[in-house]
């Protein structure tokens, strides 16, 4: 059984960090959108909508041998998916109940187009999600037992969604197991018979334990219905007794499900014997990949920690206190610096790919009617145009021919509209997302091909971001600052910037709305991305400084200013939106889709909808 | 469908007056309406008061057509009007307009309703500018009248007028969310996309297809809409649903119905398309 913990808990709970993971996390930017990264995004929004729940899918980094002694297997195991969801009995809250799906890399050789194949796994793994019971005990099973009633259970949950979705039985009639052929009389060969005979409609095996196995199974349908879990149950003993007496043998550390779209099953089980502890290093390898094999060895110094960067001046807010229901008047301190400059010979060696500019379909533009803006003497309008109309009837009267324009309507007039984008440069955006691309480096890319892109409707832009360090010091970087232009300077600025300390959320709203108000009047708008719920290292509460920035975002708008938050974190939905409000705020799931949807959002703000 | 006859207002019956301006307003044919709740009857008890509604919901969920049966069902004309941001006060009450004699006062839709009695409905009211909206405040609370200011007249409300607006808070922006000092003059009827069952139903009688079909077409949209949020604006309405299953009962295959209405009616981002035809494979094969 692998165990999900807690996801995001470690990387919250403090920013300084081992150096020597600090370091790993600096990598070379990768491409921003790859092939990859899009299609395990797709696969996860197949399964939410086939599960009709949030699911994860990402890719199994390894396939699971490390979860059992199968290491030394001569021949590697076919690599299965994994389905992941937090164990029973452990508390979890919503966000961190959420199942994952650890589909394993596939080359193009199998048998099926992979997109195919992982269709089917995706499909599969619905099924159990929603109707298998996770986390049986096996405490009375041998393996051979565990595997019957796994296979039992596969066909009954694929029939059970081959009823709600009766398209993705072909999808698993196109992946299930090849026959075996009919001199082989191992266990797999066994169980592949099984997987077909219960699927495929019309399947016919010589064999006598398989034609019992379908006739139970059948009969079991019709007298229990397919929901009944125990009278399927009930039938696999049987069958596994049976395979017991014709001396079948199962090797449980040679074998994986024969038919190579259905998971190992793990979660299905729930093995007494089975150390906590020892699941521990797979989820942590798992929730967050390994750094990369140039670790520094443990001899070699430290890097040198760069200089501070220059302080240029000082603000004080206050904080709201969710306990004492009051604002504490004056309690953080926020500092704008500028990042150290580092001149513009330091810029990565890597250049990020060229971002294409953002396609002008994206960006709705926005309608801008202006009341104050009278037009006199139109074609047509809202109203009579009083003076045009005396002088129609003047003209009338003379017998002179009137002029028919004498109509009045509200102009359309240019309104203003700034965007702040305020990116979050805490220590956890180091950290490589999905893909090995740090969220910071995506950050930093869809800043920039915002700032280049002149988003149609919005006349001034600026890229701020910071990172706090306790409430004495919430860091404030004006990186690219309103009606300056995105200059190879600015540039540099925001690739020098770095990752560290924490997310103290609600100062830098206060501070960056304030900074917003002091532009010209009209449509004002802040677009906040961030990677994780705030956090500080001198609050030990979770859902203070999450009411705090509630707060501030309610007092931004109520100055007129709206904030949305572009989150990355899958699992951000419940308190992102508690803060944002439900309608400001989007989820990326995956840092790669950052850019595009940032894009998006701005133009939807710039636009006032 | 004896449920409607007994709906159907006591009283003087189809007969119109001569002359009744409304009657181009009025509603002959029974609107197919399946109710998914009690909304039915917190109508028609909200009507008895004149009570001002919004009707709350996501798009192509059955606000309008509600409406519409309600005020077939209570013998009232219906006045709709679609908001929209350039929609103006005078586009609401009426205005001078100039004939051959001088400027002669044009009555407004919402003024039709007031002087001669017929249901208001503003759809999506929120799209109407706040400064626009604000002209319904005298005829919403206990005054119900409504001044002319520029004509120098108060029409006050005939006893059937009744004003009724729409909106779907999914999508709108809180720069046109409506003022507290309009809503707080409203009941409100919170509408979503009706039960599976009832849902299949309605696609059915609209559509024409069968029960299993129109089932399958409503599994699809409720997997659509578990997509709201991640991909997706709004989940396929029902509507939506309709529309598909009207291409399917004229023999269109069920693949390309749903990519037509749904798929390519929803997004326009190519990889979530992708999905959404997985998702109709699924429930229609490939």
């Amino acid at each position: 059984m692998v165990t999900l913990g807690p996801p995001r808990a470690a990387m919250l709970s403090a920013h300084h960090r081992p150096l020597a993971r600090r370091d790993a996390a600096r990598h070379p930017p990768a491409q921003v959108l790859d092939e990859d990264g899009r299609r395990y995004h797709g696969l996860a929004l197949l399964a939410c909508g086939l599960a009709r729940r949030a699911l994860q899918v990402q890719p199994l980094l390894r396939p699971p041998a490390a979860a059992a002694p199968l290491a030394l297997a001569a021949p590697p195991l076919p690599p299965r998916a994994v389905l992941v969801t937090a164990p029973p009995g452990q508390p979890g809250t919503a966000e961190t109940a959420m199942a994952r799906l650890l589909l394993p890399a596939l080359d193009d050789q199998a048998p099926l187009p992979r997109g195919r194949l992982h269709a089917a796994m995706v499909a599969h793994a619905v099924a159990h999600l929603r109707y298998s019971p996770a986390g049986q005990s096996s405490a009375a099973l041998k393996p051979l037992g565990v595997t019957v009633v796994s296979a039992l259970e596969d066909a009954r949950v694929e029939r059970l969604l081959c009823r709600d979705y009766p398209g993705v039985r072909r999808w698993f009639e196109a992946a299930v197991a090849a026959a075996p052929h009919a001199s082989d009389l191992g266990f797999r060969a066994f169980m592949a018979r099984l997987d077909r005979v219960l699927l495929l409609p019309g399947c016919e095996d010589g064999n006598h334990w398989v034609g019992k196995a379908r006739d139970l199974f059948e009969q079991a349908v019709v007298r229990h219905g397919l929901e009944d879990y125990a009278a399927f149950r009930a039938v696999a003993s049987v069958l596994a007794n049976d395979l017991g007496q014709m001396r079948v043998r199962m090797d449980p550390q040679h074998y994986a499900v024969p038919s190579p779209y259905r998971d190992d099953n793990s979660y299905l089980w729930r093995h007494p014997e089975s150390d906590p502890a020892a699941d521990e290093p797979l989820t942590l390898q798992q929730a967050s990949p390994p750094p990369p094999a140039g670790q520094p060895p443990p001899g070699e110094p430290p890097p040198v920690e760069a200089a501070p960067d220059a302080v240029l001046a000082r603000y004080s807010y206050p904080e709201w206190d969710r306990r004492l229901e009051r604002m504490k008047p004056d309690w953080c301190t926020v500092v704008e610096r500028a990042p150290v400059w580092q001149g513009l010979d330091a810029l990565p060696a890597v250049r990020p790919p060229a971002v294409p500019k953002l396609a002008a379909m994206l960006l709705p533009c926005a309608r801008q009617l202006d009341r104050r803006h009278r037009l006199r003497r139109q074609w047509e309008g809202d109203d009579v145009d009083l003076n045009a109309a005396i002088e129609v009837l003047i003209d009338r009267r003379l017998g002179l021919r009137p002029d028919p324009r004498l109509f009045m309507r509200a102009g359309k007039g240019p309104r203003p509209t700034s965007l702040l984008v305020l990116l979050d440069v805490s220590e956890s955006v180091n950290d490589p997302g999905a893909g090995g691309v740090a969220l910071l480096d995506i950050e930093k890319q869809a800043a920039l091909m915002l700032a280049r892109s002149q988003v149609r409707g919005v006349d001034r832009l600026a890229v701020h971001a910071f990172s706090s360090n306790t409430r004495a010091e919430v860091n404030y970087y004006r990186l690219l600052d309103f009606g300056q232009p995105c200059s190879p300077a600015a540039v540099a600025m925001v690739q020098a910037m770095r990752g560290r300390y924490s997310t103290r959320l609600g100062a830098a709203l206060r501070h960056a709305a304030s900074l917003l108000g002091a532009e010209p009047a009209g449509q004002r708008a802040m677009l906040v991305i961030s990677d994780g719920a705030p956090s500080d290292i001198d609050v030990h509460d979770g859902r203070y400084l999450i009411e705090d920035a509630r707060r501030a975002v309610q007092e931004a708008a109520r100055a007129g200013i709206r904030i949305s938050c572009l989150a990355v974190d899958g699992q951000a939905d419940a308190y992102v939106r508690h803060i944002f409000g439900w309608r400001n705020h989007a989820i990326a799931d995956d840092a790669r889709h950052l850019p595009q949807r940032l894009a998006q959002m701005s133009a939807r703000l710039a636009a006032g909808r | 469908m004896n449920a409607k006859i007994e709906l159907r207002a006591p009283g003087p019956g189809r007969g119109l007056p001569e002359g009744d301006p409304l009657a181009s307003y009025r509603i002959h044919e029974a609107p197919f309406y399946r109710p998914g709740g009690n909304e039915v009857e917190l109508y028609r008890q909200a009507y008895r008061h004149r009570m001002p509604l919004i009707l709350k919901g996501p798009t192509g969920c059955g606000k309008t057509r509600f409406v519409e049966y309600m005020a077939w069902a209570l013998d009232r004309p219906l006045i709709t009007l679609a908001c929209n941001e350039d929609m103006t006060a005078s586009d609401l009450v009426g205005r001078y307009l100039l004939d051959a004699s001088g400027t002669a006062w044009h009555d407004g839709p919402l003024t039709m309703a007031v002087r001669h009695g017929g249901i208001c409905y503003l759809d999506e009211v929120v799209e109407a500018r706040q400064d626009t909206t604000v002209v319904i405040h005298p005829l919403t609370d206990a005054r119900r009248t409504l001044p002319l200011d520029k004509k120098g007249e108060v029409v006050h409300a005939h006893p059937d007028f009744q004003l009724v607006v729409s909106y779907n808070p999914g999508y709108q922006s809180s720069a046109k969310d409506m003022k507290p000092s309009t809503r707080q003059r409203f009941g409100a009827l919170d509408f979503d996309y009706p039960a599976p069952d009832i849902e299949a139903d309605i696609v059915a009688h609209e559509s024409g297809v069968g029960l299993e079909t129109a089932r399958r077409l409503v599994s699809l949209a409720q997997s659509t809409r578990e997509l709201k949020n991640r991909g997706l604006e709004e989940g396929a309405s029902s509507r939506m649903l309709i529309y598909a299953g009207l291409l399917i009962s004229d023999g269109v295959s069920p693949q390309d119905s749903c990519d037509m209405t749904i798929t390519r009616a929803l997004t326009d981002d190519p990889d979530t398309a992708a999905v959404l035809r997985q998702l109709v494979q699924a429930q229609f094969g490939a």
